[in-house]
């Protein structure tokens, strides 16, 4: 059984794992033993995170594994905590308590230039500096790679052009990143992270902004990567129903606590919606994709309804 | 562009633009030094002065003196403090990511200021060298000021120019206050030396500020590309694997360090740090690597001008350089907070 619903992770399950992550036993035997995981390594783990701003706490507590190889989207209503969740596991945000672990050892103990050879995060709506060109942007991705003696090696530029190509914009190179319209300059920023070259791909709200156009756009690119590279990615979506047609696995957050983690088949209930989103819907089968989607009840569709 | 090695791992990028615009930069500062240095009440040619500075003979024996005791130093001065303002100034723009920060913007020159002229009116017998160790102590504490009052609670470019500009008034008032009770012969110095001027300034002067220049000017350019990573953003540079607060602070100490020794030199000379950036970014694009030796290079090239023209304009009065480059750098200061307000 893959991804079972269950009402914030199981500690014991997290604990368990911290452990045999010491003792180094293999991934076969992980799997034999928590049934219930993902995949046998997860890319990414907390565990008793705790996170905040000043003294506002947001997210307390918190234990959850990111699957390695997969798509994995945070979803919650506003204020629930998932972008400061996602910059946590990024290290732009230091825990008040609890470790996120990397490849299982604890991220503190990386190096930030190493972490960054493994972790690649686009914040929510970066900006670049006036008059700076695509290539240039896409070229920066390459810093973690790089040393003082070794500003441009041939990977570097190998990586920077292969980036453009792969994100459609390479005739936009030289272009200054102002001039562009708000879909290309996004894939511009994730050109970047691509340069980067990591397994883990972390992205705050990618499609903010964008048109329908051009959020198909991004999430049809980010869903090539996971399946032509095996990247593993993780996402904040606003949008449940992108978020289901995308996502292999759903993380739904409630002030600051995981509400439910799993498959989207599994995880998307009405009863889900109501009890975090706070709003009634039916739940129906995508045309296209056969994924869940998510129809919310509204005054209107009821009035609408009654009428009928 | 790029410079790569065959087989050891060194490689460079740098913009393609930026080899020319150095050496016609170069070509114009030597033009102009050779210009300020023939210029004045005993007029030499062009073609002595290079033979002077080159080593050569020059059949005047005058030429000498005129040229090596009491010119070129002075001009040589006017380019080095040039350059570390101009570094200056495009080190704070890199950092704050704000187009309108500069050394004398944002209260660096101020505070360097009144540690200089305290120095002066309290301990008027004191070495040279000292200067410079105390502009950069006041320069340091006017920035932390700044920076604890201003950048950790966001960065807006707005609220870092206004309390740049309170401390700077503060350091200011300050600096009057000890004009005010200081003796008077001190004071009638710190005054010249105030109003920001390369005149008098000898080759001791060139010592005390050389080693700062030969510290930092290659410090900051192997910082470069750290500007580049603070230039997107906090979040964006730490995710790329940069030590941002650790970037940053050092990147700030080089900056306030060359603001510092260069008002230690030449006192406040305004607006050369704020120009300079924009210019050279206007040349060789926003890549830090190419843009601070080119804001160097124009750093430089505006002092020197601004010296040989509040030479020559009113002669035979003396405008000090500092009110040249303030007459400039004024209205382009308002241009960009006019371009800044309607972005």
């Amino acid at each position: 059984m893959r991804g079972a619903p269950r009402r914030g992770a199981p500690l014991t399950t997290h604990l368990g794992l911290l452990q045999l992550h010491r003792l180094s036993i293999s991934p076969v035997n992980l799997r034999l033993m928590n049934s219930n995981l993902i995949s046998p390594e997860p890319a990414l783990l907390t565990h008793k995170l705790s996170l905040g701003y000043g003294s506002h706490s947001i997210v307390g507590n918190l234990n959850l594994a990111i699957a390695a190889g997969r798509i994995t989207a945070l979803v919650g209503p506003n204020g629930c905590g998932k972008s400061t969740l996602l910059k946590g596991l990024a290290r732009l945000l230091k825990p008040w308590s609890g470790t996120v672990y990397l490849d299982g050892v604890a991220i503190a103990k990386h190096s930030t230039k190493d972490i960054a050879k493994r972790l690649g995060m686009l914040p929510q709506s970066p900006v670049a500096p006036e008059g700076l060109t695509v290539r240039e942007l896409v070229a920066q991705g390459r810093y973690p790679h790089q040393g003082w003696f070794q500003q441009w090696s041939r990977e570097d530029e190998q990586f920077t052009e292969q980036a453009l190509a792969i994100t459609g914009i390479t005739e936009l190179g030289d272009r200054p990143l102002d001039s562009l319209s708000g879909g290309q300059r996004q894939r511009a920023w994730i050109a970047m992270a691509l340069a980067q070259n990591t397994d883990i791909l972390l992205l705050d709200e990618p499609t903010t902004f964008l048109d329908l156009a051009h959020q198909i756009e991004i999430l049809d690119l980010l869903y090539d990567l996971n399946q032509t590279q095996g990247r593993t990615i993780v996402m904040v979506l606003h949008d449940l129903n992108q978020a289901c047609r995308y996502a292999d696995d759903l993380v739904v957050m409630r002030q600051g606590q995981i509400y439910t983690q799993g498959s989207p088949d599994v995880v998307m209930t009405e009863t889900m919606v109501s009890e975090v989103f706070g709003i009634a819907s039916q739940i129906v089968s995508d045309p296209m994709t056969g994924t869940p989607m998510c129809v919310p009840v509204s005054r209107r569709s009821r009035a609408s309804i009654s009428r009928k | 562009m790029a410079i790569r090695h065959p087989l050891l791992p060194l490689s460079w990028r740098f913009d393609r633009r930026v080899p020319l615009r150095l050496l016609v930069l170069a070509i114009a500062i030597s033009a102009a030094i050779v210009l300020s240095v023939g210029y004045g009440e005993y007029p030499i040619p062009a073609v002595d002065v290079v033979r002077a500075l080159l080593g050569l003979s020059v059949d005047n024996p005058d030429y000498g003196f005129v040229i090596n005791t009491l010119r070129l130093p002075r001009v040589i001065v006017a380019f080095l403090v040039g350059m570390g303002l101009a570094i200056a100034g495009a080190i704070l723009q890199g950092l704050t990511r704000n187009p309108l920060a500069a050394p004398e913007i944002v209260g660096v020159e101020a505070g360097a200021g009144l540690a200089a002229v305290s120095l002066i009116v309290l301990f008027p017998s004191i070495s040279l060298l000292f200067l410079p160790v105390a502009a950069f102590g006041g320069a340091l504490i006017a920035a932390l000021l700044v920076y604890s009052l201003a950048w950790t609670s966001g960065s807006s470019p707005i609220r870092l120019i206004l309390v740049g500009v309170g401390v700077g008034a503060i350091a200011a008032a300050l600096t009057s206050l000890m004009i005010t009770f200081g003796n008077i012969y001190d004071v009638s110095q710190a005054l010249v030396w105030l109003a920001g001027s390369v005149y008098g300034r000898t080759w001791e002067h060139i010592q005390a500020l050389l080693p700062w220049l030969l510290i930092f000017i290659p410090l900051s350019l192997l910082h470069a590309r750290e500007l580049n990573l603070l230039n997107l953003g906090d979040e964006t540079a730490r995710g790329l694997g940069s030590r941002v607060e650790w970037q940053r602070g050092f990147l700030l100490i080089i900056s306030v360090a060359l603001a510092g020794a260069s008002v230690a030199t030449a006192g406040t000379i305004g607006f050369v740090g704020l120009m300079s950036p924009h210019l050279a970014r206007q040349l060789v694009g926003t890549s830090h690597e190419g843009l601070i030796p080119t804001a160097a290079l124009v750093g430089g090239l505006i002092v020197v001008l601004a010296d040989l023209l509040g030479r020559s304009l009113f002669a035979p009065i003396e405008l000090p350089c500092g009110v040249v480059t303030a007459a400039v750098g004024a209205p382009y200061f308002l241009y960009l907070l006019y371009r800044n307000r309607n972005q």
